[in-house]
């Protein structure tokens, strides 16, 4: 939210309601390789043409990324209370719902998976891979300074549901004749407690630190910002299962004998009822899907701004996230921008932006950072928000 | 009231967001490649490893043994479940009489006559079956009642019951019920006497109650009643005159391992065939086999031999102190001495044995001291010894493979490639069917895909690979999804007419792959 730090029309009035209570929600998905085309497949069904698969596996650049979320939230910020004696500081709070995933595979993976192991030769292809998913809730307070919007919230953190899955140094091989397959892997493959399920199962407790720290340029001409979200773990609970393969798994069709021996079923190998043997329950502590991003918003003119910023995540599925843009402001109470994205889990995108006072007490603010993506099958994802805030004078 | 509104926005988006539903499963097709089978197939895969021997000369001899006639207990012995319900009454009318405490009220011995077939039983050990019996008093008194069968043994010591009655009326009688096992009871059935057959010796007394206060007043009609029960009484052993049996054979007995050829002309040079007669039963006994034919679908061979339609008298077995000394009689038939080669060149599924069995035809000359025990009958078997110095001609194996039904159809088209190296001396030709439930042919995956022989390089057979792909179409692959059985058809022929010899190494080492496109998909 741009717009209270630069609306001098509104700046006063901003600052003295008593609260300001807001909603957000944001959902979208993103890769580098994937279009909307099979993702839309993938969910609710169809067949998926061998052009398409070729074309995202030309996209991908030996690495497909593709990150999703959903995310609800609920702010409180008492604008009006001091914080021990200090009028520039106050209370804040949030309850926030999230549902983060992210995927992370190489060519070859999605090569085995979508277009299979054909040819001649002898094969091997490299199908390294990893699926993150966690499901978390937070209930937390904290302080900020008004007149730079800049504070921090401490949370806890109810854990719902996480998987990982991670696949690394592996190969799958085809002999040149075809009598075996052969996959050499080093699998974890980590699931949360499953006896319970769903909004605040509670199989796992957390901490989780957000904050952002604004610092206003000379003579309010813009701002820089620093935000670091969802800094923290969950400890899942002792129920959480855990299995590890490092191994080679061989196959090389059914045992003729098995199969011309009728007093004995004939069945393939069930590799994953292996895996499942290996598993290990116990508390497994993981970090959530974190983020800093650090920014640049500063005036053109008087009604107009530019902003720059980036985003970090230290995950194999998240590239560095650049994103610039422009804004536009009229009559001191809408914003209008155009912004240009590029990294994150996918690439370059071009989204637009809006935010507006309404009245003296509403706040609207709606983005989306790909608007090719909203319309297109070929898009690389979707995404949209919506903020709502109301302030209680 | 705009608060609301935007809840309720908020609220529909989300409905929208979350409602929509699969229509239909996610489906993409891939070429691939893989394993399918793989595997060596020798003989100890077609026939079990305990009938198969080499012998000194290397040469692999299939050896069958099975039973043509087993003669046992059942035949000869049955008792069946045997009921008795006797009332006693203290024989004066009128009444009542006081009967002082201890005095005698019935005392008497009988025979309960055992339900037994033909037989002459004198003793038999019991391997299971229950005595039930039960009580009743209509005796307005208590009565001491003792009841023994002395020639029950239970153990050490023999049957016997005593027990103490309450009053009775008419109406409501005293009743004692209960159940005893006879598992590895000796019955004597010589009766009272000592000397009869089939009878079990009863002893009941009844007496006024001894611990009786008073008098007890019997009427002339009061009575005391037992019904006594020998149910699924099963025979260890037996023992007394089983009488003249005369029985008629009439037995069609599987030969297993020919069972799975479905036809085709087998040349032998040589086979060995013995018919072995064991006698455990403590019987004489007379075996005429009229007819031994061996048969295959509409075709028969008939055995010539001497044994044929010749009447042989068999001795009865010794009883060692509970060792039987068996008697044993034993014939070689063979090439030599019959048709056995012609006949089992017809690759028999079943052998039809045809006779009659009399035991005792002489009637008790043992003096009633015939014996059986259940485990040791009067058995007659048959061993073959099957050189494999054979020559195959069209000689045909089919087998069925049950299907497992799958949830979602295979869709797909693409090639099976069979590499088969055979080291057999014999060239097989492979037909591979989808039966659907009533066995009928819906699709042929495979006809005549073709296995060389091995080659013979003057000094043994030397390997010989074969490779042949079998084109699955999407048509084939239409057809497994219906298919509930794979028909596999084998065509099994030697080179010419020579005779080959088998050593028991002989295998074929079989490696299935398959390569084309496939559909995969999720719900």
């Amino acid at each position: 939210m741009l717009l209270p730090q630069l609306s001098n029309q509104l700046d006063s009035s901003f600052y003295d309601a008593s609260i300001l209570l807001g909603i957000e929600g944001n959902v979208g998905y993103r890769s580098n390789a994937i279009e909307n085309g099979m993702v839309d497949k993938l969910l609710f069904g169809g067949f998926i043409e061998d052009e398409l698969i070729a074309r995202q596996y030309d996209r991908m650049n030996n690495y497909g990324r593709l990150g999703a979320q959903a995310l609800g939230s609920f702010t409180f910020q008492m604008m009006s209370d001091s914080l021990f004696g200090k009028a520039d500081w106050g209370w804040q709070g949030h309850l926030q719902s999230r549902y983060h995933l992210e995927t992370y595979f190489n060519g070859g993976l999605f090569q085995a998976v979508f277009q299979g192991n054909g040819g001649e030769d002898e094969l091997i292809q490299a199908v390294d891979g990893s699926l993150d998913y966690m499901a978390f809730q937070k209930f937390g307070v904290g302080v900020f300074h008004k007149p730079t919007m800049s504070g921090f919230i401490i949370s806890a953190v109810n854990g719902e549901q996480f998987e990982r899955f991670t696949n690394r140094n592996a190969t799958l091989y085809t002999s040149a004749a075809n009598d075996s397959l052969a996959l050499e892997h080093s699998i974890f493959w980590g699931t949360s407690d499953t006896s319970t399920t769903g909004f605040l199962s509670g199989d796992g407790i957390g901490i989780a630190l957000d904050g952002v720290l604004n610092v206003p340029l000379k003579e309010s001409r813009g701002l820089v910002s620093i935000a670091v979200t969802d800094f923290g773990f969950v400890s899942w609970n002792e129920s959480t299962l855990v299995r590890r393969s490092t191994d080679t798994w061989d196959y090389t069709g059914f045992d003729l004998n098995e199969v011309l021996d009728e007093s004995v079923d004939t069945v393939l190998p069930s590799y994953p009822d292996t895996l499942d043997a290996s598993g290990e329950k116990g508390k497994e502590t993981r970090w959530l899907p974190g983020r800093v991003d650090v920014g640049l918003l500063h005036e053109i003119k008087d009604n107009d701004f530019f902003e720059i910023s980036m985003g970090f995540r230290p995950v194999e599925a998240y590239d560095p996230y650049f994103r610039a843009g422009y804004l536009y402001q009229f009559n001191g109470n809408t914003l209008v921008g155009i912004h240009a994205a590029t990294g994150g889990y996918g690439s370059t995108r071009f989204g637009i932006s809006a935010e507006k006072w309404i009245g003296k007490h509403w706040f609207a603010a709606l983005q989306t950072e790909d608007v090719f993506g909203l319309i297109s099958k070929r898009g690389l994802g979707m995404q949209g928000s919506v903020r709502l805030m109301y302030l209680i004078r | 009231m705009k608060i609301q509104n935007t809840i309720l926005f908020f609220l529909l988006v989300s409905l929208l967001a979350f409602s929509c539903k699969r229509e239909e499963s996610t489906r993409w097709e891939i070429d691939g490649r893989a394993p399918i089978a793989s595997g060596e197939i020798a003989w100890e895969d077609l026939i079990a490893d305990s009938l198969l021997d080499v012998d000194s000369e290397g040469l692999l001899h299939l050896i069958y043994e099975q039973s043509l006639v087993d003669f046992g207990l059942d035949t000869l012995v049955e008792i069946a479940d045997t009921t008795i319900t006797n009332s006693f009454d203290a024989g004066f009318t009128g009444g009542p009489i006081d009967i002082p405490a201890g005095q005698s009220i019935i005392s008497l011995d009988e025979n309960i006559n055992m339900n037994v077939n033909s037989a002459e039983l004198r003793r038999i050990v019991v391997e299971s079956g229950v005595l039930s019996y039960s009580f009743k008093s209509y005796v307005g008194g208590p009565l001491d009642i003792e009841y023994t069968i002395p020639g029950v043994e239970l153990g050490e010591s023999s049957f016997g019951l005593t027990v103490t009655s309450e009053a009775g009326t008419d109406d409501a009688p005293w009743v004692y019920t209960n159940t005893v096992d006879l598992s590895g009871a000796i019955i004597d059935l010589q009766g009272t006497s000592g000397n009869s057959t089939n009878e079990i010796a009863t002893y009941l007394s009844v007496n006024a109650s001894s611990a009786a206060a008073e008098p007890v007043a019997v009427f002339g009609d009061d009575s005391v009643a037992i019904d006594l029960s020998f149910i699924d009484v099963r025979i260890a052993y037996g023992q007394g005159f089983f009488g003249t049996i005369e029985s008629e054979l009439d037995q069609l007995i599987d030969i297993e391992p020919l069972s799975n050829i479905g036809g085709g002309q087998l040349d032998l040079e040589e086979l060995g065939f013995a018919i072995d007669i064991t006698n455990y039963i403590g019987a004489d006994a007379q075996l005429t086999l009229s007819e031994i034919k061996g048969v295959r679908n509409e075709n028969e061979v008939e055995l010539t031999h001497t044994l044929i339609n010749d009447q042989q008298n068999i001795t009865r077995a010794i009883d060692n102190n509970g060792t039987v000394l068996p008697t044993n009689y034993s014939f070689l038939i063979d090439e030599t001495n019959s048709n056995i080669v012609p006949l089992f060149e017809l690759l028999p599924e079943a052998l039809n044995i045809q006779g009659d069995i009399v035991i005792n035809p002489l009637g008790d000359i043992s003096g009633g001291n015939d014996f059986i025990y259940t485990s040791q009958p009067l058995e007659a078997t048959f061993v073959a010894d099957l050189p494999l110095c054979v020559g195959f001609q069209g000689v045909f194996f089919q087998d069925t493979l049950e299907i497992d039904s799958r949830d979602e159809p295979i869709v797909g088209e693409g090639l099976l490639h069979i590499e088969a190296v055979n080291s057999f001396p014999l060239s097989a030709s492979i037909t591979l069917r989808f039966l659907d439930d009533n066995n009928e042919q819906i699709s042929l995956l495979l006809e005549n895909g073709d296995v060389v022989s091995s080659m013979y390089d003057g000094t043994s057979y030397v390997p010989v690979t074969s490779m042949f792909d079998v084109v699955v179409s999407s048509e084939v692959l239409a057809a497994l999804n219906n298919a509930n059985q794979l028909l596999m058809e084998v065509v099994l022929d030697t080179e010419g007419t020579e005779l080959v010899k088998m050593n028991g190494e002989e295998k074929i080492e079989l490696n299935i792959t398959a390569e084309g496109s496939i559909q995969l998909s999720y719900e």
